[in-house]
């Protein structure tokens, strides 16, 4: 039987049996939903509305309602593109990398990071498909037959590699997620009694049984689905930095986009993990399972991947220099000195400075320090990709070209609203799911439970010792 | 040698077609031409000069005295006297020495619209014995005969109440004079006064009477342009409204029978072939073919055979005081009013390919400005930087208030480096319509609100009549600065090349001489260097591989050709940098020709102009990486510092369209396969597959692709668009789509004429002739800049032009192999200084 | 003969395996054991064969690899190759440095999906399909053992039974079907 040192901190805290972490759980969706849910759902919704609405003005007028221009014909919508993409990767790498590196404390964090990368995914594969100039014909990037000879499309191309990359993304991480809410559905299904409930959750849990052969299969599949969804992680943001690594405009080629990227994404994808974490847990009353521990974990992780970043940034600039290129030198120093000088600040302070910080010990486990740096992480990141797509774009090889792009309130509007369509649907989610992994947490309780550790649960010690 | 003082003869004086195309062919290194010119304003012909000094408007016929007196003592002549001018320390001497030195080899030419300044640049000529060498007077042009003394005698003469009938054809004085007022006011007092306008215009709308003239699409006509030329224009379409030619009127009304037509086929007929000279659009003819007769008669008469030129009768002196006295008054400010390239006279402000057209030298569209120095824009507003004051989406113009001549108008500056300090320049032909005349829709722009506003101002009302004589130039100026801003449309804001080599190659005569382009034999001689890269294979033979062993950047590459680059055709385009001189006719011929959208100010203003074919114009900047670093300075200052114009700058144009790059990195990126390339080297834009993701246009390193941001074909631009409604629609090419929302469009090398040329020579069992397909750029080019054809074909021009020493790629080293080139442009300049003196003047 | 289905339940997962091992050391045959998680070390005990899904998994992976390789020959070399860039195409293999990214994300689309709809089915979890844990408890913190007389011709109910009492059980149930 696998025991843990009795040092490790513990990852469920209190005494708690497999029935209390049941309960802990199911009530919130048993029951009506506090106050503070409907009022953080309305504004949501309001605000998805509204992205909705600005959207529904893209289609009807055109892409000339952004700022958008014949410099620079990518900016907020791509720059939203990678943001939500690069979000979206955490919560693959928390299921995925850390079941496979046995990390358990993931359990905590895992059905919510995951729930958070499939929303983040669906806001971010908004912004391919409304950019497109004529969306009506957005099928075309398939290889379907068709009487057009058929034409078929082109596989040299780094969007189409990213229509591969991103459906594949989604979809396995959706069924990854959904394949380990089926016992926990079937936990709630067995345990609420208003009729309407128990039918909704036993529709949703496939008549799960909770058998041993259905438990044997379950942990090979989420094993293998680790396995495949770690090297997606790497890959899938790898593919999205070739929308920029494989083009010719200096400071878009550059080869150390694929590693750069992926650090970048986790590291934001984990700064929002935090932000959703660290008010989930105080509203839901679930501070037991989801510890501090958990937060500092969480932001040793920003450190390292944050410290990649930095260290990507820094190389960058120096190869600018190194390496003598004309145009890429000048694509650098337009960055940092010229007139968005201020967006590369905010990227520098926000993304190379503020992980630095989680290096002292008390200020990565204090909540309030983690809620504001989450913040500031994710506000970094995005002017990253902005000063990455803009900055490189607006001053390129001939100068004749050399414009300045400014948004509009359609751009703001759609990218404020894909925020308000994300909490609408995380609070649904909250409030109808099972927001932490009931199975697996029951499986590490008694080895990482704190009462249990110390030895001061009930009937402890005689059991373990069979 | 050419000396232009004040005289724009590229673009708006005298005889410009001809004038293009003469000055075209001498700008070959071969047999290159050294051009000066005196100007005030940065004019097309001055961006184009080898050695350009700045002048006041009032300084030139003091200059032009000085340069007469510069000349005779040089050749032994007596000197007028009384030309001292300020300022330009040893210029007039230097230009009077190489006048000298091209004696009966030059042309000087002045703008000045003067008798006596004129009367003394004829002496000039005469001095340097041009007249019977470079000076023709029976070669003449036709144009310009109008005489300001007849027509002022003939305001005074209807004010007095004396002209019972008046008709008016083809001209608007009441917009265009500069008492054009006073001509309204008069033609209240003709009795019978008839407008043939086409449209209710400032002329038509105070006539008693309308009876509007065909268009000239829809007219026979014959012109005579100069002697020898007897061309004719017929008709395209049936006429779309009511009207009649107006020469069809006269006929009527004085009881001639039969049509136009056949008038003028009966006239033509005495002189040539009718038939044949219909098909090939003229005939030439004696060259006193229909020259007046004693009477004044331009009826056809016998053959009179030339006089010998006239000797010099000009009294020099008298037309010194008179030329002195056209200028004279001269304030803090001069003020310049000069035709813009496209609008002109104002003719043709309804004409939206011409307001979307930028201005050559500011690249503005759809307004005029007062063009200011930098240096007084600078003090004006206060700011430190001529960077700050770019003109662009949200950095709005500043607006002046300019008084001369009693008048005031207030429109934006627009810094223009080469405009002389404390003098400015405002185009003429704009504020068409200004009391609500009307006279066509694009002339005026709806502003946010909705409502219509008049484009621009009109500058006529600062023009005078001196000395019997249109003034153009207003010496008694005051400006300041009003506080307003105004937004404006420009198609290219960054003002300096950067020091771009791979993208900028100029050099200077001497170096040019060398013949040694690649810097092989001395690296001082290179002037179109490729960028090298160091390979591990001893290709120098010195027994060693190092970093000397070096090949072209464009030679290493990963793949291997497409086999069919050699066989059948492969379409090039050559463009020679010497001979285009940054007109733009080839950008309105392309929007013409492939159904390009008009998209208005305000989309211009936001960077989203349309023009598949752009003229890019880089001025110098003192600064460049090599004066930096031998200053010492950081790269960071140095491209602050490369960011400012020269005060009074060299200028490079080079029109920029889709470089159809072999490796064109815009095919590789886009996902549906829109766009990709042909065997015959062209890259292909299928619009009906575009699904508008723009990674092409983003991928581009010349950034030539267009993207359609709205549909133009709908209300909101159906003022400037002509495509929005039936009658505007008859202005599209049927051979071309027009495209649809969210598609991106770019040059294609008009690959519908490349196909019907095929078709043709197919048809006709032979192979395609060299020079038989032209692009509408190539076509419209009125200098030849542009060449066209096979690269495959080795007896090609443009295969000749590849191989040119002169020949490069921009941005070479990056490898996408484009199949347009340029010939590096070729001053007659000096060599400049060496680096090591500038940095002594700089440290001193 | 009639059946008779017994459901011992148990607190704790090792009190489970315990009785397992006991049960089947002296010779009984455990049908299924039902708990809310996997419990580790139960499938040699009880018997189980280790599930095969993995290999699948890696199957539908190369097909999709080799669909994947097949549709760009055929789209991008044999039935429309285009000029696209310069870049070469004259075989799938020169060209291939542009399709790994779709060969590998096909790929693992292929593995995940025909592994995860495999799994859904041999489950038999589909949507609608009717639980059948026998009691409810089992989701929340009960581990049941299931055993058969049709399974076990040698022992009656009763011994089993009394074997079951030996152990750390907290409740026997018994169903006549």
């Amino acid at each position: 039987m696998h025991s843990e040192s009795s040092l490790r901190e513990p990852l469920i805290l209190g005494h708690r049996t497999y029935h209390d972490i049941t309960v802990d759980l199911v009530t919130p969706i048993e029951e009506k939903a506090p106050r503070m849910w409907y009022i953080l759902l309305t504004i949501a919704a309001i605000i998805a509305v509204y992205g909705v609405g600005c959207i529904l003005y893209l289609f009807s007028k055109g892409i000339g309602t952004w700022g958008l221009n014949k410099t620079v014909d990518w900016a907020w919508d791509i720059t939203n593109f990678v943001w939500w993409v690069g979000i979206g990767h955490a919560g693959t790498l928390i299921s995925a990398v850390l079941l496979l590196f046995r990390q358990k404390w993931r359990m905590a964090v895992n059905r919510s990071a995951e729930a958070m990368t499939i929303f983040a995914v669906i806001m971010a594969a908004v912004f391919p498909m409304i950019h497109m100039g004529r969306i009506w014909m957005a099928y075309w990037v398939f290889p379907l037959p068709n009487q057009f000879g058929s034409l078929w499309v082109n596989f040299n191309s780094p969007l189409l590699w990213d229509v591969f990359a991103i459906s594949t993304y989604f979809t396995v991480s959706l069924v990854f997620w959904y394949i380990g809410l089926i016992p926990d559905f079937a936990t709630i299904r067995d345990k609420v009694v208003r009729p309407w409930q128990k039918t909704f959750y036993g529709i949703l849990s496939f008549g799960w049984t909770g058998n041993a052969k259905a438990w044997q299969r379950f942990e090979e599949v989420s094993l293998v689905l680790a396995g495949l969804s770690t090297p997606l992680v790497f890959s899938v943001h790898s593919v999205v930095s070739f929308d920029f690594a494989t083009s010719v405009i200096p400071g878009w080629h550059t080869t150390i986009f694929p590693p750069y990227f992926v650090s970048g994404a986790v590291f934001s994808g984990f700064a929002m993990v935090q932000t959703l974490l660290l008010v989930m847990r105080k509203t839901l009353k679930l501070e037991a399972y989801v510890t501090i521990k958990h937060i500092e974990y969480m932001n040793i992780i920003i450190i390292v991947t944050g410290s990649i970043v930095g260290v990507a940034y820094i190389t960058e600039l120096f190869i600018s220099w190194y390496g003598g290129v004309e145009y890429e030198s000048y694509a650098f120093i337009n960055r940092a000195t010229g007139p968005y000088w201020w967006s590369y600040a905010a990227m520098m302070t926000c993304n190379v400075i503020s992980p630095q910080l989680f290096w002292v010990r008390s200020w990565r486990r204090n909540l309030m320090f983690t809620f504001f740096m989450s913040l500031v992480v994710n506000t970094g990141m995005w002017f990253e990709r902005f000063v990455i797509i803009v900055t490189s774009l607006h001053r390129d090889y001939l100068p004749s070209s050399w414009t300045m792009f400014h948004p509009t309130w359609v751009d703001v509007g759609i990218f404020v609203g894909t925020i308000g369509i994300f909490f609408t649907l995380y609070l649904l989610f909250a409030r109808f799911f099972p927001v932490l992994a009931l199975n697996e947490l029951k499986s590490i309780l008694k080895t990482s439970g704190e009462s249990y550790k110390n030895r001061t649960a009930h009937g402890h010690s005689a059991e373990h010792h069979h | 040698m050419v000396v232009g003082i004040g005289a724009d003869f590229l673009s708006g004086w005298g005889s410009t077609n001809e004038n293009t195309w003469q000055y075209a062919v001498r700008r070959n290194p071969e047999n290159l031409s050294r051009h000066w010119q005196f100007e005030a304003r940065m004019s097309l012909t001055g961006a184009n000069a080898d050695e350009r000094v700045m002048i006041r408007p009032s300084q030139v016929p003091a200059i032009v005295i000085a340069l007469y007196d510069a000349v005779a003592r040089k050749m032994g002549g007596a000197a007028i006297g009384g030309g001292a001018v300020e300022g330009l320390g040893d210029r007039i001497e230097k230009c009077a020495s190489e006048l000298v030195a091209a004696k009966g080899k030059s042309v000087v030419l002045c703008g000045h619209n003067d008798e006596g300044t004129q009367t003394i640049v004829n002496g000039i000529n005469v001095l340097l014995g041009n007249y019977g060498s470079t000076i023709d007077l029976a070669d003449h042009t036709n144009f310009f005969q109008g005489d300001d003394n007849a027509v002022q005698q003939l305001v005074k003469d209807m004010n007095a109440g004396s002209i019972g009938a008046l008709f008016i054809a083809g001209v608007n004085p009441v917009y265009t004079l500069p008492n054009g007022a006073e001509f309204a006011a008069g033609l209240g007092k003709v009795g019978l006064s008839v407008s043939f306008s086409a449209h209710a215009d400032e002329t038509a709308s105070k006539c008693s009477t309308i009876f509007p003239d065909h268009h000239w699409l829809e007219s026979w006509n014959d012109h005579m342009p100069k002697p020898g030329h007897y061309a004719l224009s017929q008709p395209t379409i049936n006429p779309l409204f009511n009207t009649r030619q107006w020469p069809a009127s006269l006929l009527t009304w004085s009881g001639v029978t039969g049509n136009y037509h056949d008038h003028v086929k009966a006239t033509f007929g005495t002189f040539a072939d009718w038939s044949r000279s219909v098909e090939e659009g003229g005939a030439a003819v004696a060259k006193n073919a229909l020259a007046p007769n004693a009477a004044g008669d331009t009826i056809a008469t016998a053959v009179v055979t030339p006089a010998a030129p006239a000797a010099f009768a000009g009294d020099l002196a008298a037309a010194a005081i008179s030329a002195k006295k056209s200028t004279e008054g001269a304030g803090a400010w001069e003020v310049e009013v000069y035709t813009s390239e496209g609008i002109g006279s104002g003719l043709h402000a309804n004409n939206p390919w011409l307001q979307e057209l930028p201005d050559p030298i500011t690249k503005v569209t759809w307004d005029n400005y007062v063009g200011m120095a930098p240096a007084d824009l600078l003090e004006l507003t206060g700011k430190k930087h001529v960077r700050d004051l770019r003109i662009g989406e949200q950095e709005k113009a500043y607006v002046v208030r300019v008084t001369a001549n009693g008048v005031t108008l207030e429109l934006p500056a627009v810094p223009v480096p080469g405009q002389t300090p404390r003098t400015v320049s405002v185009a003429l032909g704009y504020g068409r319509g200004a009391n609500g005349e009307d006279v066509g829709r694009a002339a005026s722009l709806r502003d946010p609100n909705g409502n219509l506003t008049v484009i621009g101002k009109s500058a006529y009302p600062m023009t005078r009549i001196a000395n019997g004589t249109v003034s153009y130039s207003a010496v008694n100026g005051t400006l300041e600065n009003t506080g307003a801003r105004y937004e404006m449309g420009l198609t290219q804001t960054q003002l300096t090349g950067m020091d771009r080599h791979s993208i900028i190659k100029e050099t200077t005569i001497g170096t040019w001489r060398a013949h040694d382009p690649r810097g092989a034999k001395d690296s001082k001689n290179g002037y179109n260097e490729k960028v090298m890269l160091a390979v591990h294979e001893d290709v120098n033979h010195d027994g060693h591989i190092d970093a000397r062993d070096k090949v072209p950047a464009t030679e290493v590459d990963l793949w291997g050709d497409h086999p069919v680059e050699q066989v059948g055709h492969h379409w090039g385009m050559s463009i020679d940098l010497n001979a285009c001189n940054g007109c733009g006719a080839c950008i309105t011929a392309c929007h013409s020709e492939n159904n390009v959208p008009v998209v208005g100010k305000d989309e211009v203003r936001r960077s989203r102009d349309m023009h598949w074919l752009r003229l890019d114009r880089y001025y110098s900047s003192d600064m460049t990486h090599e004066v930096g670093k031998a200053q010492g300075m950081g790269k960071i200052d140095r491209y602050l510092a490369m960011e400012e114009p020269s005060a009074s700058p060299s200028v490079f144009f080079m029109p920029v369209m889709c470089q159809h790059c072999d490796h064109a990195p815009c095919e590789t990126v886009c996902p549906v396969a829109a766009t990709s390339h042909s065997n015959e080297g062209l890259n292909m834009m299928a619009y009906n597959r575009c699904i508008g993701t723009r990674y092409c246009a983003n991928n581009c390193p010349y950034k030539v692709r267009r993207f359609n941001w709205f549909n133009y074909v709908t209300e909101q631009f159906g003022e400037v668009n002509p495509a929005w409604d039936e009658l505007g629609r008859l202005v599209l090419n049927p051979d071309v789509v027009v495209r649809s929302r969210g598609v991106i469009e770019k040059c294609s090398l008009c690959v519908q004429r490349i196909q019907e040329v095929k078709l043709t020579a197919k048809k006709a069992g032979r192979p395609v002739k060299d020079g038989e397909v032209q692009t509408a750029c190539s076509t419209a080019c009125g200098t030849g800049a542009i060449v066209f054809g096979d690269l495959n074909d080795a007896n090609s021009k443009v295969a000749a032009r590849f191989k040119d020493e002169r020949a490069y790629f921009m941005l070479e080293e990056i490898g996408v192999k484009p199949n347009v080139s340029y010939l590096a442009k070729v001053w007659n300049r000096e060599e400049p200084p060496a680096i090591a003196a500038v940095t002594e003047e700089a440290h001193h | 003969m009639a059946d008779k289905i017994i459901y011992a339940v148990y607190d704790d997962p090792e009190q489970l395996k315990s009785a397992a091992r006991k049960l089947i050391t002296a010779g009984v045959r455990v049908k299924d054991v039902f708990s809310p998680f996997p419990i580790h070390g139960l499938d040699p005990i009880i018997g189980l064969k280790r599930t095969r899904i993995g290999i699948a998994s890696f199957m539908f992976g190369i097909t999709g690899t080799a669909l994947a390789s097949l549709g760009t020959w055929y789209f991008m070399i044999k039935d429309w190759p285009m000029d696209i860039g310069g870049k070469p195409n004259w075989t799938w293999y020169h060209n291939l440095p542009a399709f790994v990214p779709v060969l590998f994300e096909f790929t693992v689309f292929c593995a995940a999906h025909g592994m995860a709809i495999t799994y859904l089915i041999r489950n038999k979890t589909l949507p609608f399909m009717p639980a059948r844990n026998p009691d409810p408890r089992s989701t929340d913190d009960k581990f049941i053992m299931e055993l058969r007389t049709s399974d076990n011709h040698g022992h009656s109910a009763e011994a089993i039974a009394s074997l079951l009492r030996g152990t750390a059980v907290q409740e026997i149930n018994e169903r006549q079907c």
